[in-house]
C-alpha cells in the first residue's frame, strides 16, 4: 500500500479548499488525486472500478456496519449514518484535515442562503452537537448558527424531551416584535411536526422580510407524508416565510458537503426542485441502464464532494433522482421500492422486527 | 386513450346504480363499482345469483372448474391469449412468462385435485351439497358456505387470482373480488369465460375495484359479506381487519418470504448442474414476485465450494431468461436492480468470499453472500449462502421465522426428517424439492391455512333419531 507524504496532502487539502471556494479549474486535477488516494488506501475500489468503470461512484451501502476510511491520518471525529440510508447504521471518520475541509464546505455552502441578512436569529431543529456529539445534521447546523448567526438570540431547539416549544414561541416572538428575521434550519420531519403542533395550537407568527426556512433530509422516516409542497404551505401559512425563501437541503452523513435548490421551481409535482451543483460539490443522475449519466429521466444520484479527503469522495447515494438542465431532482430512495408481487424482503422482516427504521 | 372496460359485472347487475373507477396499469382500465350508496343493492343481487350458484351440486361446480383448467391451458383459447396480453402489458412480464404463470396456475384446477382438496379439507365430497353421515358424531353433518365473500388482491402474480375465487365458490359463496393495482386484468377475462361453461358461476361473481384510500367502499363491500380473504402487506391486511366484525370469517394472506435449502450430500448426489437448473426455475417462474419464489438458497459447504456453484447458477439463470425473458424495466425497476448490483459488486471487491454476477440487461443476478440480511431485491435475483452444517441454515432463518412460508429443500432421504422437523417448527408451511417451489398444488394449506374449511360453517345432528335412522 503507497503512502502519501505529509506535503502531497497538504498539497491535496490546500487545492481541494481552492475548489470549495470556487476554482473550478482545479476539479479535474484534485479529482483524479482523491481516486488515487482511494486506490492507495482501500484496494477494493480498484477491483469495484474495474467492475463498473471509474465513473461510478462508491454506493453508500459501502458504509453500513463498516467505516470506510482511508486511514492515512488519525480519525479525531466520527459521525453516524441514521440507518435510513442503510438499515444497518454505519459511520463517516474524519481526520484533523477532514474536519477543516468540512467546515469550510459548510460555511462555504450555507453562506448563499444568508445573502442580505445581518446576524439573523437561527433557530435549529435539531439537538446541540454537545447533545448529540455523532449527528453530523446537529454539528453543521451549530456551525452555520454560529458563522452567520445573531450568537445572543440564536439556539437549538430540540432536546432530550422534544422541541422546547416555549423557547420557540418566545423567540418567534421576539424576531417578530424586533424586526430581526429569522433563518429556521431543521429536519424535514421536525419541521412537519414543530409546524402541525403549532397549527393545532392555532400558533402563527408574520416573521419579518428575509426571514427563510432550511429543510434537510426529505420525508424519510416521517410519521405521515410530507412533500416540499405542502411543507412551503405551511410555512407560509404559519411563519409568514414566502416559498421562495423555503430551501431544501440535500446532505448525508457520508458526504460533507450539502447540495441546494438551485431554484424556486418544482421539478415534479410533489414540489421537488432540482439541486444546484458548485464547484465544491456536484451531482449527477445516471442512466441506470447504461451507468453513463442521465440526460434526462431517473435515474441514480451521485455526488462527487471535493471536501472529503478521508474516504472516497464519489459517492453513489442510493436516491433515485430525476435529471433537468438545473440539476437532480431527489424523488426518494432506490433501495426496497421493487416489491410489485407478495413477497417479502427479508431485509425490511428484520428492520421491522428489531426496531430499526427501514 | 380512453379507458377500456377490466372488470366483469354481470348483466343482472345493470339495474344496480354504479360509477366508474380508472386504473392505470400499461393503459387505463375501467372497473364499474356500486355508487357509494348501493352496495346494498349489488348484494341483494348477489343473494339471488348465490341462490343459483347454490343449486349446483359440487360435482358439477367441479365439473366446471375442470374444464375451466382445460381451456386456460389451452394456448389457443381466446381468453387466454387476452389475457396474456393484457397481463404483460399491465405488468410488463413477458408473454411467455405470463403464459408459463398461466399453465402452472390454471393447471391446478383440474377435477381430481380440487376432489382432492374437498376430502381433505371437509372429509367428504358430498358434504357442501347434503347432510352425511359421520360415524365419529353418530349423526349426520353438513357445512355451508359464506353467502359473500370480499376478495381483496394484491400483487402482480399472473393467475394467482384465481385461486381464492375458486374456493370460494366451491364454497357456493357469490364474491365480490377487488383487484389489485399492478395486476387488474386477469380476473375478468377469468370469470367472462366461465359465462360458456357454467353461468350460474359467472353470475355470482363481480369485479371490481377501489383504491387503499378509498375505506367507504370496502367497508360497504365488507359491511354485506360473511367473510373476507385478504391478500397484501402487513398495512393493507390490517386496514381490512378494522373493517371486520366478530362474525366475519377471514382468512388473511399477507406477504411472506421462501427460501432454499441444500445440503452437501443433496449437491453431490444429484449433481451440481442439475440442482442449479432446479433453482433457476424457482428463482425465475413469475419473475421471483410471488412468496412462493425463493429469495435465497443456503448452500451447505464451505465458501469456496459455494463460489465455484455459482456460476452454475447463473448459467442455468441465462438459460431460463432465454426460454422465458425477463419483465421488461421501467426508469424505477432498472434504478432498483442496478442499485443491487452495484452494492453487490462492492461486496465483491473488498470481500474476496462474495462474488456477484448478472446478466445482459440485469435480466437475472446470483450472488454469493455471507448471510440474508443484504437480501432484498426480486426480480430474479438470488442469493446463495455458505452455511457450515444445515444446523447453520436453522440459525440463519430463524430472525425470519414468523413470515416464513415456502423451502424448497435439498437433503439425502437421511437428512429430511431432522431437517423437515426444524422447517416446520420455524413456521414454514410448505416445504417441497428444489425445482418444485414455484408449484404448489391446489391441496397445500396455503400459508398454514385450511382455506376451504375456513369459510364454511358447519351444522351437526346428534342425539336424533331420525338422522340416526337415515345414516347408511
Amino acid at each position: 500500500m503507497r503512502r502519501m507524504s505529509r506535503r502531497w496532502l497538504d498539497e491535496l487539502e490546500a487545492d481541494m479548499a481552492a475548489v470549495i471556494l470556487g476554482d473550478g479549474g482545479r476539479r479535474l486535477g484534485v479529482a483524479g488525486r482523491l481516486d488515487e488516494l482511494s486506490e492507495a488506501t482501500l484496494p477494493g475500489i480498484t477491483r469495484y472500478w474495474a467492475r463498473v468503470g471509474r465513473h461510478v461512484g462508491v454506493p453508500c451501502e459501502a458504509f453500513r456496519g463498516e467505516s470506510l476510511f482511508h486511514d492515512v491520518e488519525p480519525p479525531v471525529r466520527s459521525f453516524s449514518t441514521s440507518g435510513t440510508t442503510g438499515s444497518r447504521r454505519g459511520a463517516a471518520r474524519y481526520s484533523q484535515r477532514g474536519m477543516r475541509l468540512l467546515e469550510l464546505t459548510i460555511r462555504t455552502g450555507a453562506a448563499a442562503l444568508f445573502d442580505g441578512l445581518d446576524e439573523p436569529i437561527v433557530l435549529r431543529l435539531v439537538p446541540t452537537a454537545a447533545d448529540a456529539p455523532q449527528m453530523v445534521m446537529a454539528f453543521g447546523m451549530e456551525l452555520i448558527s454560529d458563522t452567520f448567526g445573531a450568537a445572543d438570540l440564536s439556539a437549538a431547539l430540540l432536546t432530550r424531551d422534544g422541541v422546547d416549544v416555549a423557547s420557540l414561541c418566545a423567540r418567534l416572538d421576539t424576531a417578530q416584535a424586533s424586526a430581526r428575521p429569522v433563518v429556521f434550519m431543521g429536519a424535514t420531519t421536525a419541521f412537519a411536526n414543530v409546524l402541525d403542533a403549532l397549527a393545532a395550537d392555532h400558533l402563527a407568527w408574520d416573521l419579518p422580510p428575509g426571514s427563510r426556512m432550511v429543510d434537510a433530509g426529505g420525508s424519510k422516516g416521517a410519521r405521515r407524508e410530507v412533500t416540499p409542497d405542502s411543507l412551503r404551505v405551511q410555512a407560509h401559512r404559519l411563519l409568514g416565510i414566502d416559498s421562495s425563501h423555503c430551501t431544501n437541503l440535500y446532505g448525508m452523513t457520508e458526504l460533507a458537503g450539502q447540495l441546494y435548490d438551485a431554484n424556486p421551481e418544482a421539478v415534479v409535482y410533489t414540489g421537488e426542485r432540482a439541486k444546484a451543483s458548485r464547484t465544491g460539490i456536484s451531482a449527477e443522475v445516471l442512466s441506470a441502464e447504461t451507468l453513463a449519466a442521465a440526460g434526462d429521466g431517473r435515474g441514480l444520484l451521485q455526488v462527487r464532494d471535493f471536501a472529503i479527503i478521508d474516504r472516497p469522495h464519489h459517492v453513489l447515494t442510493g436516491d433515485l433522482a430525476i435529471a433537468t438542465p438545473a440539476g437532480p431532482a431527489v424523488v426518494g430512495r432506490v433501495a426496497r421500492s421493487m416489491a410489485r408481487g407478495c413477497s417479502l424482503h427479508l431485509d425490511a422482516i428484520t428492520a421491522t422486527s428489531i426496531g430499526r427504521v427501514a | 386513450m380512453s379507458a377500456v372496460e377490466a372488470g366483469w359485472w354481470p348483466a343482472w347487475a345493470q339495474a344496480v346504480p354504479s360509477e366508474s373507477v380508472t386504473v392505470t396499469a400499461g393503459g387505463p382500465r375501467r372497473f364499474t363499482r356500486p355508487a357509494l350508496g348501493n352496495w346494498a343493492d349489488l348484494a341483494a343481487g348477489l343473494a339471488s345469483a348465490r341462490t343459483a350458484l347454490s343449486g349446483l351440486t359440487t360435482d358439477r361446480v367441479v365439473a366446471a372448474f375442470d374444464e375451466m383448467s382445460r381451456r386456460w391451458t389451452d394456448s389457443g383459447f381466446e381468453h387466454r391469449r387476452r389475457a396474456i396480453h393484457d397481463i404483460a402489458a399491465a405488468t410488463g412480464f413477458s408473454c411467455e412468462s405470463v403464459a408459463q404463470s398461466l399453465d402452472l396456475e390454471m393447471g391446478n384446477y383440474r377435477a381430481d385435485p380440487l376432489r382432492r382438496l374437498i376430502l381433505r379439507e371437509l372429509g367428504s365430497t358430498e358434504v357442501l351439497d347434503e347432510f352425511v353421515d359421520d360415524p365419529l358424531l353418530a349423526g349426520r353433518t353438513r357445512c355451508m358456505g359464506p353467502r359473500l365473500t370480499v376478495v381483496s388482491l394484491s400483487g402482480n402474480v399472473p393467475g394467482l387470482p384465481a385461486l381464492s375465487i375458486v374456493r370460494a365458490v366451491l364454497a357456493r359463496s357469490a364474491v365480490v373480488a377487488k383487484v389489485a393495482a399492478g395486476e387488474p386484468t386477469f380476473l375478468a377475462h377469468l370469470v367472462r369465460s366461465m359465462v360458456d361453461i357454467e353461468p350460474a358461476i359467472a353470475d355470482a361473481v363481480v369485479v371490481t375495484y377501489w383504491g387503499h384510500n378509498e375505506t367507504s367502499h370496502r367497508r360497504a363491500a365488507i359491511e354485506h359479506a360473511d367473510a373476507v380473504i385478504a391478500y397484501g402487506g402487513e398495512e393493507a391486511c390490517a386496514a381490512i381487519r378494522r373493517e371486520l366484525t366478530p362474525s366475519h370469517r377471514y382468512v388473511e394472506h399477507g406477504h411472506k418470504i421462501s427460501v432454499g435449502v441444500v445440503s452437501a450430500q443433496y449437491l453431490r448426489a444429484e449433481g451440481s448442474a442439475e440442482v442449479a437448473a432446479r433453482i433457476a426455475n424457482d428463482v425465475s417462474t413469475f419473475d421471483q414476485l410471488a412468496c412462493i419464489a425463493p429469495q435465497a438458497y443456503i448452500v451447505e459447504g464451505d465458501p469456496a465450494s459455494v463460489a465455484r456453484f455459482a456460476p452454475e447458477v447463473a448459467a442455468a439463470m441465462e438459460r431460463y431468461a432465454t426460454r422465458h425473458p425477463a419483465a421488461a424495466r421501467d426508469d424505477e425497476l432498472w434504478a432498483t436492480l442496478r442499485w443491487a448490483q452495484l452494492c453487490d459488486v462492492w461486496q465483491e471487491s473488498v470481500d474476496p468470499l462474495r462474488s456477484a454476477r448478472s446478466g445482459r440487461a440485469l435480466s437475472w443476478q446470483v450472488v454469493v453472500d455471507a448471510g440474508l440480511d443484504r437480501v432484498e431485491a426480486s426480480h430474479r435475483v438470488v442469493r446463495l449462502v455458505p452455511v457450515t452444517s444445515l444446523d447453520g441454515a436453522r440459525a440463519l432463518l430463524a430472525p425470519y421465522a414468523r413470515y416464513l412460508q415456502n423451502v424448497g429443500l435439498g437433503v439425502t432421504e437421511s437428512e429430511a426428517p431432522a431437517a423437515m422437523s426444524w422447517i416446520a417448527e420455524l413456521g414454514a408451511s410448505r416445504i417441497s424439492s428444489p425445482g418444485r417451489m414455484s408449484s404448489p398444488s391446489v391441496i397445500w394449506r396455503h400459508d398454514g391455512l385450511s382455506c376451504l374449511a375456513a369459510l364454511v360453517r358447519w351444522c351437526d345432528v346428534e342425539m336424533h333419531a331420525p338422522a340416526r335412522a337415515a345414516m347408511s
